[in-house]
């Protein structure tokens, strides 16, 4: 188990630099000029174009501005903000919160909702409840976000206005209620998703050999399916609700934007249209690292339900 | 000897997409308590579809039992489905073909086979793990200690069997169905485990109902014999009688072509034609298409187990019309 969790790490590290480096390189692909960005087109004198270039270290060749991020990123400096002026880590101090709220309410709602039901949907294949969630779930896959979103605002402004439809609150407890029509529509298309891949695999699961003999054991429904299949069905499940994650990470972007929510999503927006390298390029980076860190413990947590993954 | 089961007029339907599968039409037959009875036939007879309905393995909703299956005097059919799960792997347990996939995966040997102990004698988990300790060194799993913590991609084959009869063995049934326990394992296997089998049968004093279509498994540990074809049970008796004084053509027909040791040139007899369409329903004699003896009645009318010749105390019955006790008994 020790070997094959280092060897995962050890691939989590080398693949990280190879991202950070793809990462420096795309947001450098850009064709607008930092310096207007920092600028805000203000036409320049050259000093000051030269000056503000040695500032943000822009007078390096690309490999040098590559290292001083990447060492600066090791101290926890991710550079200054071009379009802010003000460095990247305190730009995300004030708005990470927001974000990570969202994606983990989704995540929640993910967990909690979409899992439980796709196990009752297949313990109780074909019954009335299995259909209306198989349609139900359908209607939602084929909805995206930014679509659920718009029709969960008209819902909430026009017809029942519960739920506040736009912002942020000023404590922890207002902002789940302003985060909650933002977390439905990242999280609709994937609890949906997530409750179709949990229903075929503990379908598949419950008609396996081994249930069969758990069931000639004498072994209530309940264990059967709790016990011994949801542990087999566990391995997909797991995967996917990891891809969910950090897929939602992206999409949370989309959903800042339209609920004008002040998130790194929507931070991230904007430096990319301002040609803001040092945070397009930490943003992403950090997405990324989330991403990897996710599948990280789904790679453990594979090794402590399944006997032959730890050999590996 | 009052029996222990007694299968009466079962008939399982099962619905498939292409249609509803008549697998079994009226079986008729009887285990006594203690002995070894083996259930013939070949692929698609029904044989499998019988055993897996005496424990209710099935979903209700795609598959319809009618008759009775008297289990101790009681009929299983009645039974609610709180009532089977003590019955399962305390009164009557099972053992299936294929052991590589019997097994989960992902939980240790030992704890499931704990699992009967902690279910049905709600023993605490060091009662359990003892008792299972015990339960792997007598169907020869050595050492106890290390195998219990081992998980089913550890073990071969035959080993795993071994650990599916102990599973089977641990809540101490009075009956063991045993569907095709060997088919799966190599030849050499196959032997240890008919023994290890047969030393428990006697050792605990239990039945067991064996299902294979192997003429040779029967001769070799069987007590008694049912022959099934297209869902009914053509002959039933002692392995003797059954053997000896066969009264029906389908079982002749099974046993004469068995290839013969020691003889040269031989040419395999087959039987010709091929099995019912399970869809379809069936008048008169199943075989009757495919025997060199139907008549005309035998198309039209389905013959009834009758008795034959009994060389012991069990019953000897067949089901033909030219048999004893048949309409056309010549």
């Amino acid at each position: 188990m020790f070997r094959y969790v280092s060897k995962r790490v050890i691939q989590l590290v080398i693949v990280f630099f190879i991202v950070s480096i793809l990462i420096f390189a795309v947001v450098r692909m850009t064709p607008l000029d930092p310096i207007a960005s920092i600028s805000k087109g203000k036409a320049m004198s050259e000093e000051t174009r030269l000056a503000l270039m040695r500032e943000y270290d822009l007078d390096k060749s690309w490999a040098g501005q590559y290292f001083s991020w990447i060492g600066g990123l090791f101290r926890g400096d991710l550079g200054k903000s071009f379009q802010y002026r003000e460095a990247v880590s305190d730009l995300l101090s004030v708005r990470y919160k927001t974000s990570v709220q969202l994606v983990a309410m989704s995540t929640v709602m993910i967990v909690f909702l979409a899992i439980p039901l796709g196990v009752i949907s297949a313990a109780h294949k074909n019954s009335l409840l299995d259909q209306t969630l198989t349609v139900t779930s359908l209607v939602f896959v084929s909805s995206p976000p930014f679509f659920t979103g718009i029709l969960l605002m008209l819902l909430f402004t026009m017809v029942w206005p519960i739920f506040p439809t736009f912002g942020t609150g000023s404590d922890f407890w207002s902002n789940m209620k302003y985060l909650f029509l933002p977390s439905v529509s990242l999280a609709a298309v994937r609890i949906a998703l997530s409750m179709r891949i949990t229903r075929s695999n503990m379908v598949e699961q419950l008609q396996a050999p081994y249930i069969q003999t758990a069931t000639a054991k004498g072994l209530s429904r309940r264990t059967i399916v709790y016990k011994h299949a949801l542990k087999n069905a566990a391995i997909p499940i797991m995967t996917v609700t990891a891809l969910d994650i950090s897929g939602m990470l992206g999409g949370s972007v989309l959903v800042e934007k339209v609920f004008s929510l002040n998130g790194v999503g929507s931070l991230l927006a904007d430096s990319i249209t301002k040609s803001d390298y040092p945070v397009t390029q930490s943003i992403t980076l950090i997405m990324v690292l989330v991403f990897m860190l996710c599948n990280l413990f789904v790679d453990i947590m594979y090794g402590i339900i399944d006997p032959r993954v730890r050999l590996d | 000897m009052s029996e222990l089961l007694k299968i009466q007029d079962l008939s399982v339907e099962i619905m498939s997409t292409r249609g509803l599968v008549h697998a079994v039409r009226g079986v008729n037959l009887t285990v006594e308590p203690g002995s070894i009875h083996g259930i013939v036939g070949e692929s698609g007879c029904g044989k499998s579809v019988t055993a897996r309905s005496i424990l209710r393995l099935y979903d209700k909703r795609y598959v319809r039992t009618r008759g009775h299956i008297l289990f101790d005097g009681q009929d299983l059919l009645e039974c609610s489905d709180k009532q089977m799960q003590k019955i399962r792997g305390k009164q009557i347990s099972m053992i299936f073909q294929d052991p590589m996939t019997a097994l989960n995966p992902l939980y240790k040997v030992g704890d499931q086979i704990a699992e009967v102990y902690i279910r049905h004698f709600g023993d605490s988990k060091q009662e359990a793990r003892k008792k299972t300790l015990n339960m792997l060194e007598l169907v020869g799993i050595h050492p106890a200690e290390v195998r219990y913590e081992q998980y089913p991609f550890e073990f071969s084959g035959g080993m795993l069997q071994r650990a599916v009869i102990a599973m089977a063995v641990a809540g101490g049934p009075k009956l063991i169905i045993a569907d095709e326990p060997t088919t799966a394992l190599d030849v050499t296997i196959q032997a240890q485990i008919l023994e290890l089998l047969q030393k428990l049968q006697r050792e605990l004093n239990m039945a067991i109902l064996v299902i294979t279509h192997n003429f040779g498994i029967v001769s070799e540990i069987c007590d008694t014999v049912s022959v099934m074809y297209a869902g009914t049970v053509l002959e039933t008796g002692s392995k003797k009688d059954v053997f000896r004084n066969t009264a029906n053509p389908y079982s002749r027909a099974l046993m004469e072509s068995i290839p013969r040791r020691g003889v040269k040139n031989q040419k395999l007899l087959t039987i010709p034609g091929i099995p019912p369409e399970l869809f379809d329903e069936i008048e008169g004699c199943p075989f009757a298409p495919r025997c060199g003896r139907a008549t005309e009645r035998c198309r039209d009318v389905k013959p009834v187990l009758t008795p034959q010749l009994s060389t012991g105390i069990l019953p000897h019955l067949a089901a033909c019309h030219h048999a004893e006790g048949g309409t056309d008994n010549a």
